[in-house]
């Protein structure tokens, strides 16, 4: 989980430490629905896993993200 | 620098990226794209962009793709906008993609090609709205999808959920291509390559296998080198000038380049340094033949030894990677090409600059064998004319406003619609000179550009390309600004020197002019001087031609 939110952090050009497992689609300021295709992207290509387009709505936390990266 | 991005799809994690070059300007809305070329108050009007670049991703209108009319009907519309908002920004270039016809599918054997027609249909209104006079280009999408192929461009996964098709390694090059653009627009570049001989401009060592037994054909192994020679000719023939750096015998070089079928010629070279001196020492010695900055140099060799020496000893040489596989070699110079040379417009005189510079080196060889510099000028029957600047006369100015550093007293840099404006202004004018000699012409070398208030002028800009420094062509400007100017009833000149890392020969210019300190700093020297006690006319030109 740490390396995949250093992975994340990086992506969204933030500090790690800002980010945690509940960090929220929505909530969290740099998490827009722009950034959000681009960490479904990213994590797609970093982790080499296909994230159904139907579930794409449905991630809500890093923790969520997290579990499509581990498959 | 200000890009606005106008697309028919999403393209704010595109603008993202853009926004680390340059700022930005992204419209609001899907697809208003049009809309914005099209209404004087539109956003993108009101943000006055230095550029701006439309992508366009021909399935967003997959239905038209179906037939010609349809088709060419959508495209006719697309440079109907366009075509609006360059007539109202006429300075400002906009890119336009080329686009990527690619939801005809399910195709029978003989199905009539439209996805090509149409690509070649809006390649061919670009170019035909260019020949109007439209500041429009051709921004080659199509090139990179071909590069990475349709599978890594696109992604089918962001079109469906967020109308954004472009996959992220799509948006990494294009972010490249339209950033690239965008600078060319600015016109800041290299001048010079300078080659390596053995093993990178041919196969082999001509010194010890002998210029018969070079690796260089039009198949196979020589051809590697054959094609890198045929793109770095095309690349002189832009306006990049070529120099030769190798360790060889000359005699043995010779002979190479006497090969019938070597597609680059001595004479493609404007210097060149063949012997066994240090590289770094030759290329410091031909940048002050050239007159150019070592920074405008840029360094191909194979051997590594030679480029970690040129990295370390002239640092501001921008040394390129050698491709350790040298099938990569067209590869590697075309890329040399559009990091480092790419422009957007070829003038005459970037067609003529080797011949130029080439004439340059044998004034100096004459200059040496003269008399007095005095004697020496007047022999070379320079010819000198000075007007405002005209509309065909602008690229090159902007040209030159931004890529002179030596001879340039402010530095200042403009855009080509600020130097429009100026030279459009009442309160400005912008002073072109062009030169000639019995060598060949230099087209527009210098520029002046005088602001006024009053009864006085300042001069914001005084610039010159280094081909002509040490002929006493400032002085004759110089001479020509002060009738102009007393014809305006101008009492009073003003001057600015702003020191840069570059612009040493100008340091003590005003003085030699005599103009009269007025404040003074490390960076900045301030003068002024009556416009009576401007210098006058020199006598070694043969004519010269005001129309002030």
């Amino acid at each position: 989980m740490e390396d995949f939110i250093a992975f994340i952090a990086k992506v969204m050009e933030v500090d790690p430490l800002e980010l945690n497992e509940e960090t929220t689609f929505g909530k969290y300021k740099k998490w827009d629905s722009v950034m959000h295709m681009r960490l479904v992207m990213e994590v797609e290509e970093e982790y080499d896993v296909e994230i159904p387009i139907d579930e794409v709505p449905n991630i809500k936390t890093l923790k969520q993200l997290f579990d499509y990266a581990k498959k | 620098m200000k890009i606005a991005i106008l697309s028919n799809v999403t393209v704010d994690l595109l603008a993202g990226m853009l926004a680390k070059s340059a700022e930005v300007y992204l419209a609001a809305g899907f697809d208003t794209w049009q809309q914005e070329m099209i209404m004087p108050t539109s956003g993108l009007c009101e943000s006055r962009p230095d550029s701006v670049a439309v992508l366009l991703h021909a399935n967003a209108y997959a239905d038209a793709w179906r037939a010609k009319e349809d088709g060419e009907s959508i495209i006719d519309g697309w440079l109907e906008a366009i075509g609006s908002f360059s007539r109202r920004f006429p300075t400002t270039p906009v890119f336009v993609s080329s686009i990527d016809v690619c939801n005809l599918k399910c195709r029978y054997g003989s199905e009539t090609r439209l996805d090509e027609y149409f690509e070649n249909y809006l390649v061919e209104r670009i170019e035909e709205t260019r020949a109007k006079g439209y500041n429009v280009y051709l921004l080659p999408v199509k090139d990179v999808v071909a590069e990475l192929g349709r599978r890594n461009f696109y992604s089918a996964k962001m079109w469906y959920y967020g109308a954004m098709p472009y996959s992220m390694k799509a948006l990494a090059a294009l972010n490249e291509l339209i950033v690239r653009y965008a600078n060319a627009a600015k016109g800041a570049k290299k001048k010079c390559l300078a080659l390596d001989l053995d093993n990178t401009l041919w196969g082999g060592v001509v010194g010890e296998d002998g210029a018969d037994a070079l690796i260089f054909a039009d198949v196979k192994e020589g051809a590697r080198y054959k094609d890198a020679q045929r793109l770095i000719k095309k690349m002189k023939e832009q306006g990049v000038l070529l120099a030769i750096l190798s360790k060889n015998n000359p005699e043995d070089v010779e002979q190479a380049f006497n090969r019938p079928d070597m597609v680059l010629k001595r004479d493609d070279f404007v210097a060149e340094a063949i012997n066994w001196e240090p590289k770094c020492e030759n290329v410091k010695r031909m940048a002050k033949t050239l007159n150019l900055g070592l920074d405008s140099f840029v360094f191909l060799d194979d051997n590594p030894a030679e480029r970690e020496q040129m990295k370390a000893e002239c640092p501001e040489v921008a040394t390129v990677d050698f491709p350790t596989d040298t099938s990569a070699l067209p590869e590697t110079i075309a890329k040399i090409y559009d990091d480092y040379f790419f422009a957007l417009d070829v003038t005459s005189e970037d067609v003529q600059k080797t011949a130029m510079y080439r004439a340059e080196k044998q004034r100096k060889v004459e200059r040496e064998s003269a008399v007095s510099v005095e004697s020496f000028l007047q022999r070379l029957e320079m010819t000198m004319e000075v007007h405002l600047m005209k509309e065909d006369e602008l690229k090159r100015v902007t040209q030159l406003v931004n890529k002179t550093n030596q001879f340039n007293v402010t530095t200042q840099r403009y855009g080509e619609e600020e130097i429009q404006r100026l030279g459009a202004s009442d309160r400005s004018d912008v002073v072109v000179v062009h030169m000639a000699d019995k060598y060949g012409d230099q087209g527009l070398v210098a520029v002046i550009i005088l602001r006024y208030d009053e009864k006085n002028a300042t001069i914001d800009s005084f610039l010159m390309s280094c081909r002509v420094m040490g002929r006493e062509a400032e002085m004759e400007i110089m001479a020509t600004v002060k009738k102009f100017l007393q014809k305006k009833g101008i009492a009073l000149l003003r001057a600015i020197y702003r020191k840069t890392a570059k612009n040493a020969p100008v340091a003590e210019l005003f003085e030699k002019f005599g103009f009269e300190l007025t404040e003074s700093s490390d960076t900045e020297k301030r003068y002024r001087i009556n416009v009576d006690a401007l210098p006058n006319k020199t006598n070694v030109f043969k004519e010269v031609v005001v129309q002030l």
